[in-house]
């Protein structure tokens, strides 16, 4: 990766700065120079606000906002930075934080431009597409500033997993190894969840097969053996069919129709007289009655109707008594008496009720009680009643009835003496009728119960289809079974394999690695006499110094210039070992280091250290007797100013390459 | 990725043998696993790795190397 352009906007000190690395092959070193307070920290602070946002805290947000005089406070802080990667493709990233003019809020705005022109806006999105592309989490080993005490413990802290070794891993090409590793443990476990959940159970099918077979077998049996009365009894009901015919060869039916139908109409005119009986009773009892007494219920209603006060006088109840009377005797003299003749207690019965429905019953001194005032009920049912006395048949009507079905009666009794015929003829045929309809309805039964056994067998033979289907369906189970339980089996070689084969890679980057940043600490270091050589854990990856007589050197015993130079080591082997050529920006680099180191550092090292190093550094940090040195590997130099004294704001500017004598001095 | 030195491959060459598995396996694995390395494009992915190795079964097994025997079923 390489550093292309950086452009900022209302960025800290900087009102506006467009600066672009300079790109010469073979030329890898950028040099930038100023004062305390000229900005170096914040040209680092923009570029890694860049590549991993603005800080999540507020308060550090709002002081990353440069206030300008003249300038409106609410124009935006922007930040874009354009960078290649090694496959040659170009992005720009850039962000920017704006004040909210009315409340005052911050909000940001992401925006990563891909090689295609795509576009990126979510922030989320720009963090993950980065993450694929750098080693954001690795920054603090990129981009540091020994100023800060805290960047020395970064670089060689202890990594037991976490992000940084995540990150490490990435840079040592074995980030998808490992990630390979976890899906395939992943994969495993949801095989042998299938295993456990869809494992076939081929003997209960089995079980249950047999019995469904036996049963159709049964079935089947019973099938054929009713099947086989049905054709017994086809039989038989031909046979019988054949006899009457037989037995009415010869045999007048004509006659015997005549008769049967004789017979059944007698049977049919004693009903009609049953009934008709029981409609002159009926007639007799309550009809008769009330059709009498129709005149004398039209004047009850209309009395009832007019008032109970008339029920007082006692001419009316004279009237009526009279009237009831009259009615008796109407009825005794018009209803002749039929089977139940109206005796002279039937009579007064009928007299009685008459009285009863009038209001006229007599009380024990035989005087007539007072006629209790009809309700509204009873004049309804008055009116009912009146309305039935008018309606059905009469008394007469029935009579003529009566008379004409006797006269019937007696005709047929004539007639069917004469139409006897042969009794021995008849019994049989009657014998041969009644074996007939028994053979006719236990086929019928037979039948019947044929029909329910074919429902079962297709019931049964259904359910046999399914399971048929089932076995199928569990044959393949099977077979998947076995391919799942191959699949097991290779992914337990597979993960075996990847791990010997992760271990053997790691094993080997890691003897690069600390290889590289041994060779690079002795070539630095001023105790060569002491320091042996740098060992990294193959695991957590962490650095740790030997000394020639094998003993381990702890790092906190170490001075600030010895750790500075260990970490260059450890940043030197990651850049020679890794697949990620991350571009170097340093501040400070010579901060704490000794002439010696510093010489041996600048000569021997720095130049070599990757293909893009930013030096961020003070006027007269660099001795004069390294630039000599330096200069074949410059690519650039440049000074950061301040044009005004009285203004917080800074400036850019190039400086030539080679350094004036005034400038080594 | 960084792809390995023909040291490193003889190597890994050697442990594929010994645990009858194809490296060809192994490399398509990483390939797939390169294609889906952002987290937001993992959807899919085991049923990709399922398919892979289900490719794999169908082909000739790879020939142990002599005197290694295949993994013991885990317990």
């Amino acid at each position: 990766m390489r550093l292309q352009k950086l452009e900022l906007e209302r960025f800290c000190q900087f009102p506006s700065l467009t600066f672009t690395f300079p790109d010469i092959p073979g030329h890898p070193l950028t040099i930038i120079q100023g004062n305390n307070g000229f900005g170096k920290s914040n040209f680092l602070k923009a570029l890694r606000t860049a590549l991993e946002g603005f800080p999540r805290r507020e308060e550090e947000a709002r002081r990353l906002i440069h206030h300008q005089p003249g300038r409106s406070p609410f124009e935006p802080t922007i930040v874009r930075l354009s960078f290649v990667t090694p496959a040659n493709d170009s992005y720009l990233i850039e962000r920017s934080l704006a004040v909210h003019p009315r409340t005052q809020e911050l909000t940001a705005h992401h925006r990563l431009t891909l090689p295609d022109g795509t576009i990126l806006t979510e922030e989320k999105g720009i963090e993950d597409f980065l993450q694929e592309l750098l080693p954001i989490d690795l920054l603090d080993y990129f981009f540091f500033d020994l100023e800060e005490g805290s960047t020395l413990d970064t670089l060689l802290q202890s990594h037991e997993g976490g992000f940084i070794l995540e990150a490490l891993e990435k840079i040592l090409g074995l980030h998808l190894h490992q990630q390979l590793a976890r899906d395939l443990e992943q994969v495993g476990r949801e095989l042998r969840r299938q295993e456990a959940a869809e494992r076939p159970d081929p003997s209960r099918l089995e079980t249950e097969l047999e019995a469904i077979e036996t049963k159709i077998d049964a079935l089947e049996r019973r099938l054929d053996d009713l099947r086989q009365k049905r054709r017994h009894l086809d039989q038989r009901i031909e046979d019988l069919r054949q006899d009457q015919q037989r037995l009415l060869h010869g045999f007048n039916p004509q006659v015997e129709q005549r008769r049967t139908a004789l017979l059944q109409e007698r049977t049919q005119i004693e009903t009609s007289l049953r009934t008709l009986q029981e409609q002159w009773k009926l007639e007799l009892e309550e009809r008769l009655p009330l059709r009498l007494m129709h005149d004398l219920l039209r004047q009850a209603i209309d009395l009832a109707e007019d008032g109970a006060a008339r029920w007082q006088e006692s001419e009316e109840r004279a009237r009526r008594r009279q009237l009831a009377e009259e009615i008796a005797a109407a009825l005794a003299q018009g209803g002749e008496p039929w089977n139940s003749p109206l005796d002279a207690t039937g009579e007064m019965v009928l007299f009685q009720r008459l009285l009863s429905i009038l209001g006229l019953e007599e009380t024990d001194d035989g005087e007539p009680g007072a006629p209790p005032p009809l309700t509204e009920a009873e004049v309804k049912h008055l009116k009912a009643a009146l309305a039935r006395a008018v309606g059905g048949p009469t008394i007469a009507e029935l009579h003529d009835q009566r008379d004409r079905h006797q006269d019937r009666l007696r005709r047929i009794e004539a007639e069917l003496p004469g139409l006897i015929v042969d009794t021995q003829a008849r019994k049989a045929l009657a014998e041969n009728m009644r074996d007939l309809e028994e053979a006719t309805q236990a086929r019928a039964t037979l039948n019947n119960t044929v029909q329910e056994l074919r429902k079962e067998l297709d019931t049964r033979r259904a359910q046999h289809k399914d399971l048929l289907a089932e076995r199928e369906r569990m044959q393949q189970a099977m077979a998947e079974q076995q391919r799942r339980e191959a699949e097991q089996d290779l992914l337990r070689r597979l993960q075996a394999a990847l791990g010997e084969i992760t271990d053997t890679l790691r094993q080997s980057r890691v003897n690069v690695l600390q290889d590289e940043a041994t060779a690079a600490f002795r070539a630095i270091t001023n105790k060569p006499g002491i320091y042996d050589r740098i060992v990294l854990d193959p695991q957590s990856l962490d650095a740790r110094l030997f000394d020639r007589t094998e003993r381990e050197v702890p790092k906190d015993r170490l001075s600030i210039g010895e750790k500075t130079v260990l970490a260059f080591s450890i940043l030197h082997g990651l850049q020679r070992a890794s697949a990620w050529q991350m571009p170097l920006v340093i501040e400070a680099p010579l901060k704490a280091l000794d002439p010696i180191h510093t010489r041996r550092l600048l000569e021997r090292f720095l130049p070599t250290l990757g293909e893009q190093v930013v030096l961020l550094i003070k006027e007269g940090d660099l001795p004069a007797a390294t630039w000599a040195a330096l200069t074949p590997h410059l690519a650039g130099r440049y000074e950061l100013q301040r044009p005004a004294a009285d203004r917080e704001e800074s400036t850019l500017t190039a400086l030539a390459v080679h350094p004036t004598q005034e400038e080594r001095a | 990725m960084l792809p390995p030195t023909p040291d490193q491959r003889q190597a890994i060459l050697a442990i594929c043998r010994r645990f009858g598995v194809s490296i060809a396996l192994i490399e398509n694995l990483l390939q797939l696993q390169h294609r889906y390395r952002s987290h937001l494009k993992r959807r899919g992915i085991f049923e990709e790795i399922r398919r892979l190795l289900r490719t794999n079964l169908n082909q000739p097994p790879v020939p142990l190397e002599a005197g290694a025997t295949p993994l013991e079923a885990e317990p």
